[in-house]
């Protein structure tokens, strides 16, 4: 296990390398002059000139590479234009309000997403298998926009249950030690804010839920049907064990393998999906401030972040390999 | 030389009489579609919104454009079929004429992905070595990225606009056509009837072309007709964060961005939009399902 893991790292080296390739790129993706475009609309042409060489776009092409790679390398990913703060240290205030999104979102698809693909597969033909399919089928087509919008009106405005907006009601105080407001409120004791922020995380993560949660639930019904055919499975009732038993026991265990590789493939889906369900509920994670940046054409923060976000996709994929191996040993081994 | 006749009731005979049952790629497709309910549900909603693309200056009641401040934010009636938006437009028009591009932009930029990445996959899968290391690890690079991150991206940095939006939603989607083209030619490559079109002094130009492309071509039409749906949500989502169409055009994304500030005093001017984006996604969708289920054989249950 070990000599996989090593050996998967090893792999992800020239990845990594191609990332920062691409990214490094960017810059040269706008059209003109980048120095000119960054320093606005009124800056002088010394301004200008100034701008280009404290970034460097005086030099040639690898010069500008190596310069830029030999920061990153170093944790910097360089400054934003509109604040001129650091844009890791920026990175480090709002990656929490993220975390806690996106880690919400992936356990509510996962925890609805899974049994209702069982469910579905185990009662083939019934109604609730084509209501839970019907379901995931909408659930696929709606962009994370448009249910945002949909829940935002419905359980905000017509239904008036749920807040939308920010993470917290402006009349609460938190004392944050970790940053995700949940476990923050119960470890300072503060119930009042621990259940205020639950409020106002339900409806953006519900919302960023339901794309996973439709493919989870699908993949999930598709390869447990698969596996319900198999011959072992006859044996297994031909031994006269109960229907729950022959799920659970035996074809839930490989039927649940193409499942952990979809689950890793919807952590991309629920990274890209912050950016706009955080702009709709005004969460403030690297989500809405990727929006932010683009409104202002904050061109390194936009750069900074679509790395960052890349090399986690990078790592939990890796980690998600790992699991992978972990239950099969074919894999290891291979 | 004689053409090669059939020896009767040999295998390529006939017994007469008997009616004979046409087969070949569009006719059984076409057969396996018809089974499927949702398919046809999905094809015929794919029709309509072509219809109405097409049709948009017949079909629309009034002018997209037309501005009608002292008409603005008129819930639907017999006027306004739908309502009307912030400046007073018809909603329904706005939506006729945002189909086109809103459709448009993710037919086309599927047919920019497929072109780009068949053509990719064709060349790593034929030639192998060097050239597929390259291209495959290039591939490998952009996949590295979630794909609509990429496409914002992209978007934000060469500005905002249509064409833009076109082009980044291609470009994200081409290593998946590349991956899906190369996996089908390595197992076609290795076939006899390949073998034999060289063994005839085939070149490998006219046996991609017209003997390796023909088999690919299935899967990537299933593919594409997927990737639809996927495309049409990133065009609207980048329109909806103002990097796509810019105003006053009509495109169903930039509507429903403009439009939600208003969602307490006027949310059908967002639910036009949001009905229709998800409309068209589920009609692709069911109809991708059904062919996919038509033309793999894997997939056949």
């Amino acid at each position: 296990m070990t000599k996989f893991v090593l050996w998967r790292l090893a792999t992800l080296l020239p990845v990594m390398l191609g990332i920062s390739v691409i990214v490094f790129f960017f810059i040269h993706l706008i059209p003109g002059d980048p120095a000119a475009v960054m320093a606005g609309d009124y800056a002088a042409p010394g301004q200008i000139a100034e701008l280009r060489t404290a970034l460097g776009l005086d030099e040639s092409l690898p010069n500008q590479y190596f310069r830029y790679a030999r920061r990153l390398l170093h944790g910097d990913l360089g400054r934003s234009i509109h604040t001129h703060n650091p844009i890791a240290s920026e990175l480090a205030t709002r990656l929490p309000a993220s975390m806690e999104l996106a880690l919400s979102a992936m356990l509510i698809a996962i925890v609805i997403g899974i049994p209702a693909g069982i469910l579905s597969a185990t009662k083939r033909g019934s109604l609730l298998d084509a209501a839970s399919m019907v379901g995931a089928l909408i659930g696929v087509s709606m962009p994370v926009y448009v249910l945002g919008l949909i829940a935002m009106w419905m359980f905000a405005f017509k239904l008036g249950w749920l807040p939308v907006g920010g993470r917290l009601a402006a009349d609460l105080q938190l004392q944050r030690t970790t940053g995700f407001f949940v476990p923050d409120g119960l470890l300072s004791g503060n119930f009042p804010a621990c259940v205020d922020a639950v409020k106002h995380l339900m409806v953006p993560a519900m919302t960023l839920s339901t794309v996973p949660m439709a493919i989870i639930a699908r993949i999930t019904r598709s390869s447990l049907l698969d596996c319900l055919s198999q011959d072992y499975i006859r044996t297994a009732r031909g031994k006269g064990l109960t229907e729950p038993m022959i799920v659970i026991r035996h074809a839930l265990k490989n039927g649940m393998l193409p499942v952990v590789t979809v689950i890793g493939l919807q952590i991309g889906v629920i990274l890209s999906g912050a950016v706009l369900t955080e702009t709709i509920f005004s969460w403030p994670g690297i989500g809405r401030w990727v929006y932010e940046a683009i409104t202002k054409r904050d061109y390194p923060v936009i750069q900074g972040m679509t790395l960052f976000i890349g090399v986690v996709f990078l790592f939990t994929s890796l980690l998600v390999d790992c699991l992978y191996a972990l239950l099969d040993p074919r894999i290891r081994y291979d | 030389m004689t053409e090669p006749r059939a020896v009767a009731g040999g295998p390529g005979a006939l017994p007469e009489g008997l009616p004979r049952r046409e087969s070949g790629l569009m006719r059984d497709t076409w057969r396996m579609l018809r089974r499927s309910a949702s398919g046809q549900g999905g094809m015929i909603l794919i029709l309509l919104f072509g219809l109405v693309a097409v049709c948009a200056p017949a079909l629309s009641p009034k002018d997209p454009l037309e501005q009608s401040i002292a008409h603005r934010l008129r819930p639907p009636s017999f006027a306004n079929l739908l309502g009307t938006d912030e400046l007073g437009r018809d909603v329904l028009s706005r939506l006729i004429f945002g189909s086109r591009l809103s459709l448009g932009v993710g037919v086309i930029a599927v047919l920019i992905a497929m072109l780009l990445g068949g053509l990719v996959g064709l060349a790593a899968g034929f030639q192998r070595g060097l050239l597929d290391n390259v291209l495959m690890r290039l591939m490998d690079i952009m996949m590295a990225f979630p794909s609509t991150l990429l496409a914002i991206a992209i978007v934000a940095f060469r500005g905002p606009g249509l064409f833009n939006t076109l082009l980044a939603i291609g470009v994200i989607r081409v290593p998946g056509f590349a991956r899906l083209t190369r996996s089908v030619v390595l197992g076609i490559r290795e076939q006899e009837f390949v073998s034999a079109a060289r063994c005839m002094g085939g070149g490998t130009i006219r046996i991609v072309f017209h003997h390796v492309l023909p088999s690919a071509i299935s899967p990537l039409i299933v593919q594409s007709t997927l990737g639809i749906g996927g495309a049409i949500v990133e065009a609207a989502g980048l329109g909806f964060l103002g990097l796509g169409a810019q105003p006053p055009t009509a495109e169903w994304g930039t509507m429903l961005s403009s439009s939600y500030i208003y969602i307490l005093r006027a949310p059908w001017a967002m639910f036009g939009p949001a009905l229709a984006i998800v409309l068209a996604v589920v009609a692709f969708n069911l109809f991708g399902d059904a062919l996919r289920d038509a033309l793999d054989p894997h997939m056949r249950s």
